[in-house]
């Protein structure tokens, strides 16, 4: 790693201790906050449990309406759609479940300006909120960047980037239309905090609940031992700073191809007083020694993923766990199941820009992973949005 | 490739990217009704934002007697007021975009149930 910039390796180990990992989030806050300096110099507006509020009470409330606005769109305008879809699926004789392609399903419901309105609805949605976060961040873009100029050398933990590393054409893309993708704007990390916050994630992962909930209910290696973990795709860091939570003793890593998104998972995970080291490297090319991983965790990432680009991935999972390691990955894996949830996930693969969906869709993981020296296991209870389907232990 | 619109001498780590086509789409039969509905959504959030404001300004006012510009920036709902804003948020996005979920699907002059008396009277 030649450019690597390796900008901290400091450890403070006064921040967490194994009963502050269970304490609630408000506590962990408040604990970190008497034993380190201040890391959001920009979190004027103070904290809230243990996100940094929004710098402006404007973006807190537009963004608080357009958190509204995904909450009606999902639970009453998706409601009267299906109802609809179900009325001209009946008019046509077709069944609701009856197996079709996506154009198929799409050729049924497109004219209809009811469930049309679903997809202008979420586009809208989309593009305000972004455009929102992305004009606030940029018209005061001095004063961001030298809060995490800042904080980039800061502990606890590290913060290693990589801004001339090779990056794969498919991770490139504006997915979810997320303006610049991961890797071209430099406050992706904090759009794309706010945006799930504001969106997929609105009622189900307030103070990194969700994460907490996939952190704890992770499945550990049979001779119980825990001591190094890696999160690929960590994003930003939300599952990784969850497992050093739970495991306050592991050296934990979380590898994201974005340099602002691992940035803003550090200056987050420091805020936090978690230490966790992030760093700007491809889950394709860990560099990591092999055998060296306990556990490997992930969390809606092979969907974001190219089908060449998930096979490279699982085998160099393959590599760095050690034997009896497990590698987790949760992901929104389950196929649609009715004629108008083939509709909806053809709109997000075309208009909301999840490139690779498709790709997702037609990866063998499980088939994968066992050609990459891992034992499968398929869970019962996979997919109720805090675990995997499948999960792999290297033999 | 695209490049981030963002002009500034300090290191941004962002790289070139592809750019995607999510502001061209046209879902109902008129782009112009596609770009009403989106600024609609546009209005509706600033008409939020100054409710809120109002929100803080009033619980400030009951609980001081004054407020200055700070003090509603900084403010912090408690947990029963972000309870009752959370309802009342709830409740202004519905009535704003209830009309979009009950569209229509009869087209009006579809039918011929209509008396016509000129008929009536050739008849
Ligand atoms: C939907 S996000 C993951 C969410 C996150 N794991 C969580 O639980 O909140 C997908 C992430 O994968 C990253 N990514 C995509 N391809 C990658 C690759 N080949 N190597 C490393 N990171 C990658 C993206 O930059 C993005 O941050």
């Amino acid at each position: 790693m030649t450019d690597s910039r390796l900008l901290t390796m400091k450890r403070r180990d006064v921040f967490l201790t194994a009963a502050a990992a269970a304490a609630s989030a408000t506590a962990l806050n408040m604990q970190s906050a008497e034993a380190k300096e201040v890391v959001r110099t920009l979190a004027v507006r103070g904290h809230d449990g243990v996100y940094a509020r929004l710098p402006t009470l404007a973006l807190e409330s537009k963004g608080d309406f357009y958190a509204g606005q995904y909450v009606w769109r999902a639970a009453h305008l998706e409601h009267a759609a299906e109802e609809r879809a179900l009325e001209i699926l009946k008019a046509k004789g077709i069944d609701p479940k009856s197996d079709m392609s996506w154009a198929e399903a799409v050729a049924l419901l497109e004219s209809d300006p009811l469930i049309a309105m679903t997809c202008r609805a979420r586009s809208s949605q989309q593009k305000l909120k972004y455009q929102l976060l992305q004009k606030a961040y940029h018209e005061r873009a001095d004063e961001f960047l030298s809060e995490m100029e800042r904080a980039d050398k800061m502990g606890p933990g590290s913060l290693e980037l990589n801004p001339k590393m090779f990056l794969p054409e498919y991770t490139t893309h504006e997915i979810h239309s997320m303006p610049g993708g991961y890797v071209g704007d430099a406050f992706a990390g904090h759009m794309y905090h706010s945006g799930t916050d504001w969106g997929a994630y609105v009622d189900y992962n307030s103070q990194d609940g969700a994460h907490m909930a996939m952190a704890t209910a992770a499945q550990i290696p049979k001779d119980g031992k825990v001591r190094r973990i890696l999160d690929i795709g960590t994003s930003i860091g939300q599952l990784a700073t969850s497992m050093k939570r739970r495991f306050p003793d592991a050296e934990v890593w979380g590898i994201d191809v974005g340099g602002p998104m691992v940035r803003y998972a550090h200056m987050k995970a420091a805020d936090m007083g978690v230490a966790v080291n992030f760093a700007q490297r491809l889950a394709e090319d860990t560099k990591f020694p092999a055998n060296h991983f306990d556990m490997v965790v992930s969390n809606l990432f092979f969907h974001e993923v190219s089908e060449q680009g998930a096979k490279n991935i699982i085998k160099e999972v393959g590599r760095i766990l050690r034997p009896g390691g497990v590698f987790s990955p949760t992901d929104t894996n389950t196929p649609p199941q009715t004629v108008k949830a083939k509709y909806t996930l053809w709109y997000n693969y075309r208009w909301n820009h999840e490139d690779w969906y498709a790709d997702w869709h037609s990866v063998d993981f499980a088939g994968e992973m066992r050609a990459s020296g891992l034992k499968t296991t398929n869970l019962q209870n996979g997919r109720d949005r805090y675990s995997p389907q499948v999960i792999g232990v290297k033999a | 490739m695209a490049k981030s619109p963002l002009k500034t001498s300090r290191e941004t780590y962002a790289a070139d990217f592809v750019k995607a086509d999510y502001d061209r789409a046209v879902f109902t039969n008129n782009p112009y009704v596609d770009s009403v509905i989106t600024s609609l959504m546009a209005l509706s959030a600033n008409v939020w934002l100054i409710q809120r404001r109002m929100m803080i300004v009033e619980v400030l006012l009951e609980k001081n007697g004054a407020v200055t510009r700070d003090m509603i920036e900084q403010y912090q709902p408690t947990r029963e007021e972000a309870a009752a804003w959370r309802k009342q948020r709830d409740n202004f996005v519905a009535e704003i975009n209830d009309p979009f979920k009950e569209i229509g699907d009869l087209p009006y002059a579809a039918s011929i149930d209509v008396p016509d008396p000129s008929v009536k009277k050739a008849r």
